[in-house]
C-alpha cells in the first residue's frame, strides 16, 4: 500500500493547546497535581546526585560525625518527601482524572459519527479517519492519555536539562555539546530503527488483523455449530499457524533492527561515559577535581544525558500523538452538508404528501445509478406496499425518502416543497421506521421503545401491546424497567429475533411519526405471528402515509396502492388486483409465490423439468 | 500457620501450572527471555556501583593513572557487554512478545473449538470465558499477569542476590575505633538497625500491595462492566452504520450521550472514592526504600568516618544497599501480586478444564454408497443443560432414506432443536437416537459428523478465499469446489470474478474481495454444504432473506441438489413443504402431525392453521381484507 504522506491539518502546538484545553475543561485540578509531580521529579533525583558526593566531601574534609548525620539526615528526608509527594500525586492524578480527557476526545468523536450526514459512513476516506480515532483513544497508553504523561514528562525533562547543563556549563561547556552531541547519535539510531518500522508495518499488519480475526471468529460461540459440522477448526488453526510463521519471520526482523540500534546506543554510551571518566580522571590526576567532585561531575554527565534522551524520546511520541490528536480533530471538522440549522419550519398541517420528483441516485465510485429518474408520491391515508427483487434499489428509496440520502439528481419534496429547505434534523422526525437491521439497545426496555431519556410510560405500554409483546413483558422481572443486552448488563435480556422484531415496531409506534415505514418486518415471524402483523396493520397505519417492503406479496393485499420496482426505476404501480391484470413482473412474482399455497398448483413436484415455466 | 502453608503451597502450584500452560502454548521461550534480560537489567547497575567504589578509592589514595585507565576502561567495557547482552534477550524475547496478545486469546478460542457443543452454547460456561477475556482486557489478571510481572519478578530475584553479595563487605569490615554515636552506628547494632528497617518495609510493603490488589479485586466486578460500556458505546456502536439509520432518525444522539454521561459519572464518583486509598498506598510504600537508604547512608558514613572503610566503600555500599531495598521490594510486590493473581487463575482454569463429558464411541460408520442410511428418533426428549422446560417431548421418527422432510412449526417449538439432536450437537435427555438401528453415541463423532451437511439460518462464512470457504479448509479439489458453486446457483457468478476462487469474501483481508448479497451468501452456504457430499441434507430457514425468483430458484435446486440424499428443511414459509414427501409439525417441543402436505391441509390441526394464516393472502377467493380509506 502506497499512502502519500499527508500534511495534517493542525500543527503540533495547535494540537497541545487543543489536549491542554481540553484537560482545562474536564479536569482542571490535574494541573495542579502534575506541577507537584514535575517539581518533585525535577528535584529528587538532583538531591540524590548531590548526597553521595556531599557525604564524601565532608568524610574528606573531616567534619565532625554530627555535621555527617545532620546533613544526611536532611537531605534523605528531602529525597523521601519527594518521593512520597511524587508517587502520591502521579497516583492520584492518574487514577482520579487521567481517563476523563479521552472519554471526553472519545464522546465528541462518537456525537459526530452518529450525526454527521448518513452517506459519509460510506466514503472511503470518512471511514479511514474514523478508524484511525482508535488508535487515539483505544486504552491507557493512546494518545489521548498518554499525551498528558508525555507531556509531563517534556516538561520535567526540559528543567532537568536545565539544571544539568548548569551544573556541566560550570565544569566545561566542551564537555556539554560533546554529550548533546553523542546522546544526538544515539537518538538517530533509535529513530531510524523506529522509521523502518513505520515503512514496513504495512507486511505484518494484515498478518495481524487475520491472526486477530481468527481468533475472534474461533472464539464466537454462535458460529460454533458451522465449526464441527464442518470440521473447520483444522482449516482456521492452519490459516493461524501460517500467519503466526510469517509474523514471527518479521518480529525477528525487526529485532534485528532494533538490536542494531541497541548496539549504536551501546557504542555511543561507551565513548560517552569512556570520554567523561577519561576527562574527569585527567582532571582529578592532575589535581584539579577532589573525588568529591569527581562523583558530582559523574553524575550530572549520566543525569544530564538521561535527560537529554528522555527528552528526545518524548519529543518524538508527542509528535506521533499529535498526528492522532490531529486525526481526530479533521474528523470532529468533517464539512457537513445537510442543513442543520436555520430552515423553514416543518408545514403546520396533517397532510402530508412526500414527492420524489426525477430522483436518481448513485452510490460514490459506483458506474450506474441505483435510483434512475424516479417520481413517486406517498400522501398522509394511503397505503402503499413496495416490491422488488433484491438489488432493485429498495433500501436506497427508503434512504431517500427519510432523508438520508440526498439525490444525485432530482429532489425530494414535502407538501411541495424541497427538504433541503428544512432544518434536516427536524425532518426526520416525520418518519416511523423500522428497518431491517435495527436492534436493541443496552438501555431499559422502556427506553429502547422510547428512544428517548423520558419515556410515557403509558404509552410505551400501549406500544408495546400493538406489538404483541404485553405477554413477554409481563415474565420480565423488572417489568419495563428491564435493561436489554445480557452481553453487556449480567442481569439483562436478550430477546429472540421474533421478540426483538415486535420491539422494533414498538419503537416506531411510540415515535407516531406521520410516515410510516416497515422494511421486511415479519422476515423472522412464524406464520401466524405474520398475520397477526398483517391483521394489525390497516389499525396502525390509520390517517398516515406508509410504506410497506416485503418479499411475501401477501402483505401487498391490504395496501392501496403497489409500487414494483426494478433496476432503480417504478415499473408498475397500481392496486394488487391491477397489477394482475397487467400481467407484468408483478404477476410473474406474485404467481411464483402463491403457486405453492394453490390447492391444485400448476407447477409439478419434480426435479428440473418444469423450470421453463420461469421463461 | 499450618493452614497458611498449605495455602501458599496450593498457590505456588497454581502459579507454576500457569507457567507451564504458557510453556505448553509455546510462549515460554518469551516468558524466559524477558526474565533473563531484565535479570541481566537488575545485575548492570551494580557493577558500575562495583568498579566506581574502586575508582574513587584509587583517586582517594594512590591515583595511579594507570590502573585508574584500566578501572575506568573495564567499567564502560562490562557496561556496554551487559548491554549488549540485556538488549539481544529482549529483543528476542520482543520478535514474539508483540503477539502475546493474540496468542492469549488464541488459546481460550482453541479451547472453544474443542469444546463439547453443549458446553460452548452454555450460557454459563459463555459467562466464565467472558469473565476471564474481561479480566484480562481491563487490567492483564489471569495468565497475561504471570508474563507481565516474569520481567520483575526476574529483576527482583536477581537484583536481591546481586546486590545483596555486594553489600557484604560492609557488614562485616570490623569498625576499628570512633566513639559515641558513629560508633554505636559503626558497630553490629548499625546492622541491625537496617535489618530493622528492612523487615518493617517487608511487612508494609505487603500490606500495601495486598490492599492494592484488594482495591483492585473489588471493583473488578464493576471495572470489567465499564469497560463493556466504554467499548460498546464509543465502538461498536457509532462504527455500525447500519444503526446508524435509526439513530438519526428517531434522534437518539442525546440518548447516546445520556447513556455515556451516566456511566462516566458513576465512573468517576468510583474512581474520586478510590484514588485517595490508592494514592496513600503508593506514598506509604515509597517511604521505605528511601528510609532505608537514608539509614543504610548513616552506617556507612559511620564506618566511612570510624575508618573501617574507604571513600570507595561509601559510593559501593551506599548505593548497593539501595539498590538492595528497591529489589526487594519490587519482589515482594510481585509475589504479592502474583498471590492476588491466583483467584483469577483460579478462574482461567476453571474454563480451561472445562471436561469433555460426551460419549465419545469408537465405532466407525459404514461407508455406503447407496446412501442407506436409516435414522430414528425413539421417545426422544431434551431439555437444554440448566432449564426446566422440554424442549422436545417424546418425539418419534423415522427419516426415510432418500425423502424430503420438511419440519414447521411456530417460533420456538422445537424445530432447530431436533436439527441438533440430529447432529448429535446435543445428546437426548431422554430416549435414544439410532442410526441403522445403532446409538448413534457409539459411532465415532468425528465420523458421524461427516454425515450431515447443514446449511443453519444464522450460517456463517469466513473471510477467506471463495474455495477454502466451500472447502473448508486450505486445501480442496478445486472442480469439486467448483461444481458445488454450480449447483447452488453461483456458477455465474463465479465465472465473473477475477480471481475466480481466490477471491476473497468480504473486505476484511482484501479490497477487491467481493460482498455478497444476503441471497448469494446463502446460496454459497449451500455450495459448502453440497462440496461434503453427505449423505444428509439439513437447510434451516434457506429462503428467509430471499425474493420470490431467488427462493423459487433455491427449492428448484433443492430438489436437483438433494438428489438421492435424505433431506430436511425447515421454514416459515411453508410453501416450501409441497417439496416435500412428508411434513413434521412441531408444536411445543412435541410432533404433532406428520405426513403429506395433501393429507394435512385437509386434517384440523396445527398444519391446517398455519398454512391458512399464509395461503388466504394467496388464495385469490380467499378473505376479504380490512377496511382500508381510499386514497
Amino acid at each position: 500500500m502506497k499512502k502519500p504522506t499527508q500534511k495534517p491539518n493542525y500543527s503540533m502546538g495547535s494540537d497541545v493547546v487543543f489536549l491542554l484545553r481540553l484537560a482545562w475543561q474536564e479536569v482542571r485540578p490535574l494541573y495542579a497535581w502534575y506541577a507537584l509531580v514535575i517539581a518533585v521529579q525535577v528535584a529528587r533525583p538532583f538531591i540524590a546526585m548531590i548526597l553521595p558526593s556531599r557525604v564524601i566531601w565532608l568524610l574528606q574534609a573531616g567534619a565532625s560525625f554530627e555535621r555527617l548525620c545532620a546533613e544526611i539526615f536532611l537531605l534523605s528526608m528531602a529525597i523521601l518527601l519527594c518521593g512520597a509527594a511524587d508517587q502520591m500525586a502521579d497516583t492520584y492524578g492518574e487514577r482520579r482524572y487521567l481517563v476523563i480527557p479521552r472519554t471526553a476526545l472519545s464522546t465528541k468523536a462518537d456525537l459526530k459519527l452518529v450525526t454527521t450526514d448518513y452517506p459519509h459512513g460510506e466514503r472511503q476516506d470518512f471511514l479511514n479517519l474514523a478508524g484511525k480515532r482508535y488508535t487515539a483513544i483505544n486504552s491507557n497508553n493512546s494518545a489521548g492519555e498518554e499525551s498528558y504523561r508525555v507531556m509531563r514528562g517534556l516538561v520535567t525533562a526540559s528543567a532537568g536539562l536545565a539544571v544539568y547543563a548548569a551544573v556541566l556549563w560550570s565544569l566545561s561547556p566542551w564537555i556539554l555539546l560533546a554529550i548533546a552531541g553523542l546522546t544526538m547519535v544515539s537518538f538517530l539510531g533509535r529513530r531510524a530503527a523506529n522509521r523502518w518500522v513505520f515503512r514496513n508495518q504495512d507486511n505484518w499488519v494484515p498478518l495481524e488483523r487475520k491472526m486477530n480475526y481468527i481468533y475472534t471468529e474461533a472464539g464466537d460461540y454462535r458460529f460454533a455449530k458451522d465449526v464441527r459440522l464442518f470440521g473447520m477448526s483444522q482449516w482456521l488453526l492452519d490459516v493461524y499457524a501460517s500467519c503466526t510463521r510469517l509474523r514471527t519471520d518479521w518480529a525477528n526482523r525487526e529485532g534485528r533492527v532494533q538490536f542494531a540500534a541497541d548496539v549504536a546506543d551501546g557504542l555511543v554510551t561507551l565513548l560517552r561515559e569512556g570520554g567523561a571518566y577519561a576527562w574527569l580522571l585527567y582532571g582529578a590526576v592532575t589535581g584539579a577535581i577532589d573525588p568529591a567532585a569527581f562523583v558530582l561531575y559523574f553524575g550530572a554527565v549520566g543525569n544530564f544525558s538521561q535527560s537529554l534522551m528522555d527528552f528526545f524520546t518524548r519529543f518524538a511520541t508527542l509528535y506521533k500523538f499529535h498526528l492522532q490528536i490531529a486525526n481526530v480533530r479533521e474528523l470532529l471538522d468533517w464539512p457537513e452538508e445537510f442543513r442543520r440549522e436555520g430552515g423553514l419550519p416543518l408545514p403546520d398541517s396533517d397532510s402530508w404528501e412526500l414527492t420524489l420528483d426525477h430522483v436518481s441516485y448513485r452510490y460514490p465510485k459506483a458506474e450506474k445509478d441505483t435510483i434512475h429518474d424516479m417520481c413517486l408520491t406517498l400522501r398522509s391515508g394511503q397505503r402503499a406496499a413496495l416490491v422488488g427483487l433484491n438489488g432493485a434499489g429498495k433500501s436506497t428509496l427508503v434512504k431517500l425518502l427519510c432523508g438520508l440520502y440526498d439525490p444525485t439528481e432530482g429532489q425530494v419534496l414535502l407538501n411541495g416543497v424541497p427538504i433541503t429547505q428544512f432544518n434536516r434534523e427536524e425532518y426526520y422526525s416525520l418518519f416511523s421506521v423500522v428497518f431491517q437491521d435495527s436492534s436493541v439497545r443496552p438501555y431499559t426496555l422502556a427506553k429502547n421503545v422510547a428512544l428517548s431519556d423520558h419515556p410515557d410510560i403509558e404509552r410505551v405500554k400501549q406500544c408495546l401491546d400493538l406489538a404483541g409483546l404485553t405477554e413477554r413483558v409481563a415474565e420480565l422481572p423488572q417489568g419495563l424497567d428491564t435493561r436489554m443486552m445480557k452481553y453487556i448488563w449480567h442481569d439483562g435480556v436478550d430477546f429472540s429475533g421474533g421478540e426483538s422484531q415486535k420491539l422494533m415496531l414498538a419503537r416506531a409506534l411510540y415515535k407516531d411519526g406521520p410516515v410510516i415505514i416497515l422494511d421486511e418486518p415479519t422476515a423472522a415471524l412464524d406464520p401466524i405471528a405474520e398475520a397477526e402483523i398483517y391483521e394489525k396493520y390497516s389499525g396502525l397505519t390509520q390517517g398516515k402515509a406508509s410504506l410497506y417492503i416485503s418479499h411475501r406479496l401477501a402483505s401487498t393485499r391490504f395496501c392501496d396502492v403497489v409500487l414494483l420496482l426494478e433496476d432503480g426505476a417504478v415499473m408498475e404501480t397500481g392496486t394488487h388486483q391491477e397489477l394482475l391484470d397487467q400481467r407484468g413482473k408483478y404477476y410473474e412474482l406474485y404467481e411464483t409465490q402463491s403457486a405453492y399455497y394453490r390447492k391444485n398448483p400448476t407447477w409439478q413436484k419434480g426435479e428440473g423439468e418444469d423450470e421453463e415455466e420461469m421463461g | 500457620m499450618k493452614k497458611k502453608w498449605a495455602e501458599w503451597k496450593k498457590g505456588a502450584a497454581l502459579t507454576l501450572r500457569g507457567y507451564r500452560t504458557l510453556w505448553e502454548a509455546g510462549m515460554g521461550r518469551d516468558v524466559l527471555l524477558t526474565g533473563l534480560s531484565s535479570a541481566v537489567a537488575a545485575v548492570a547497575p551494580l557493577v558500575t556501583l562495583y568498579f566506581s567504589g574502586q575508582i574513587i578509592n584509587e583517586l582517594a589514595g594512590a591515583r595511579s593513572p594507570q590502573r585508574l585507565l584500566w578501572l575506568a576502561a573495564l567499567t564502560v567495557g562490562i557496561g556496554l557487554a551487559m548491554h549488549l547482552a540485556k538488549n539481544l534477550l529482549r529483543r528476542g524475547a520482543e520478535a514474539r512478545g508483540g503477539l502475546f496478545y493474540v496468542h492469549m486469546y488464541m488459546l481460550y478460542s482453541r479451547k472453544l473449538l474443542d469444546m463439547d457443543y453443549e458446553d460452548v452454547e452454555d450460557a454459563r460456561v459463555q459467562a466464565k470465558l467472558d469473565k476471564v477475556k474481561q479480566l484480562q482486557n481491563w487490567n492483564g489478571q489471569g495468565l497475561m499477569r504471570l508474563y507481565w510481572v516474569a520481567g520483575e519478578l526476574a529483576e527482583g530475584i536477581a537484583g536481591t542476590i546481586s546486590s545483596f553479595a555486594l553489600t557484604l563487605g560492609l557488614f562485616l569490615a570490623p569498625a576499628k575505633g570512633g566513639s559515641g554515636l558513629a560508633a554505636v552506628l559503626a558497630s553490629p547494632w548499625g546492622t541491625v538497625l537496617i535489618l530493622g528497617l528492612l523487615a518493617l518495609s517487608v511487612a508494609v510493603t505487603q500490606r500495601c500491595a495486598a490492599r492494592d490488589s484488594k482495591l483492585w479485586i473489588d471493583g473488578a466486578d464493576y471495572m470489567t462492566l465499564i469497560n463493556r460500556l466504554f467499548v460498546y458505546f464509543h465502538f461498536t456502536l457509532p462504527d455500525d452504520h447500519k444503526q446508524g439509520k435509526e439513530i438519526r432518525l428517531y434522534r437518539e444522539a442525546p440518548l447516546v450521550k445520556g447513556a455515556i454521561d451516566e456511566y462516566v459519572q458513576t465512573w468517576e464518583a468510583s474512581m474520586k472514592q478510590r484514588a485517595g486509598k490508592f494514592a496513600r498506598l503508593w506514598g506509604i510504600r515509597s517511604v521505605f526504600p528511601c528510609l532505608i537508604s537514608g539509614a543504610v547512608y548513616l552506617v556507612v558514613a559511620a564506618k566511612a568516618w570510624c575508618g573501617a572503610i574507604g571513600l570507595g566503600g561509601v559510593v559501593q555500599y551506599a548505593g548497593a544497599v539501595s539498590l538492595f531495598a528497591a529489589s526487594f521490594q519490587t519482589l515482594i510486590d510481585v509475589i504479592t501480586r502474583l498471590v492476588s493473581n491466583n483467584q483469577f487463575l483460579e478462574i482461567t482454569f476453571d474454563f480451561l478444564d472445562q471436561e469433555n463429558k460426551k460419549y465419545q464411541g469408537a465405532l466407525p460408520t459404514e461407508k455406503r454408497l447407496d446412501n442407506e442410511y436409516l435414522i430414528e428418533f425413539h421417545d426422544v426428549s431434551f431439555r437444554y443443560p440448566g432449564s426446566d422446560t422440554w424442549a422436545i417431548r417424546h418425539l418419534n421418527l423415522t427419516l426415510k432414506i432418500g425423502e424430503r422432510l420438511a419440519v414447521v412449526g411456530r417460533n420456538g417449538s422445537g424445530k432447530t432443536t431436533m436439527i441438533k439432536l440430529l447432529c448429535r450437537l446435543y445428546d437426548p435427555t431422554e430416549g435414544v437416537i439410532t442410526l441403522n438401528g445403532i446409538d448413534i453415541k457409539k459411532y465415532n463423532y468425528k465420523e458421524y459428523l461427516a454425515l450431515f451437511s447443514v446449511v443453519f439460518q444464522d450460517f456463517h462464512l469466513f473471510s477467506f478465499p471463495l474455495g477454502q470457504a466451500v472447502a473448508a479448509s486450505v486445501k480442496y479439489d478445486q472442480a469439486a469446489v467448483e461444481k458445488a458453486l454450480d449447483q447452488a446457483g453461483l456458477g455465474e457468478r463465479l465465472k465473473r470474478m477475477p480471481q475466480r476462487l481466490e477471491t476473497y469474501l468480504n473486505k476484511d483481508f482484501d479490497e477487491s474481495g467481493v460482498e455478497f448479497s444476503g441471497g448469494e451468501a446463502q446460496k454459497a452456504a449451500i455450495a459448502r454444504a453440497l462440496y461434503r457430499d453427505a449423505p444428509f441434507l439439513v437447510l434451516d430457514e434457506p429462503t428467509a432473506a430471499l425474493d420470490p425468483l431467488a427462493e423459487y430458484e433455491v427449492y428448484q435446486n433443492f430438489g436437483k441438489v438433494a438428489g438421492a440424499k435424505t433431506a430436511v428443511c425447515i421454514s416459515h414459509r411453508l410453501s416450501s413443504c409441497r417439496f416435500c414427501d412428508r411434513i413434521a409439525v412441531f408444536e411445543k417441543g412435541r410432533l404433532v402431525q406428520l405426513g403429506s402436505h395433501d393429507s394435512l391441509v385437509a386434517e384440523t390441526g396445527a398444519y391446517q392453521r398455519l398454512w391458512n394464516a399464509q395461503a388466504k393472502y394467496y388464495d385469490e377467493e380467499g378473505i376479504v381484507l380490512a377496511e382500508s380509506p381510499g386514497m
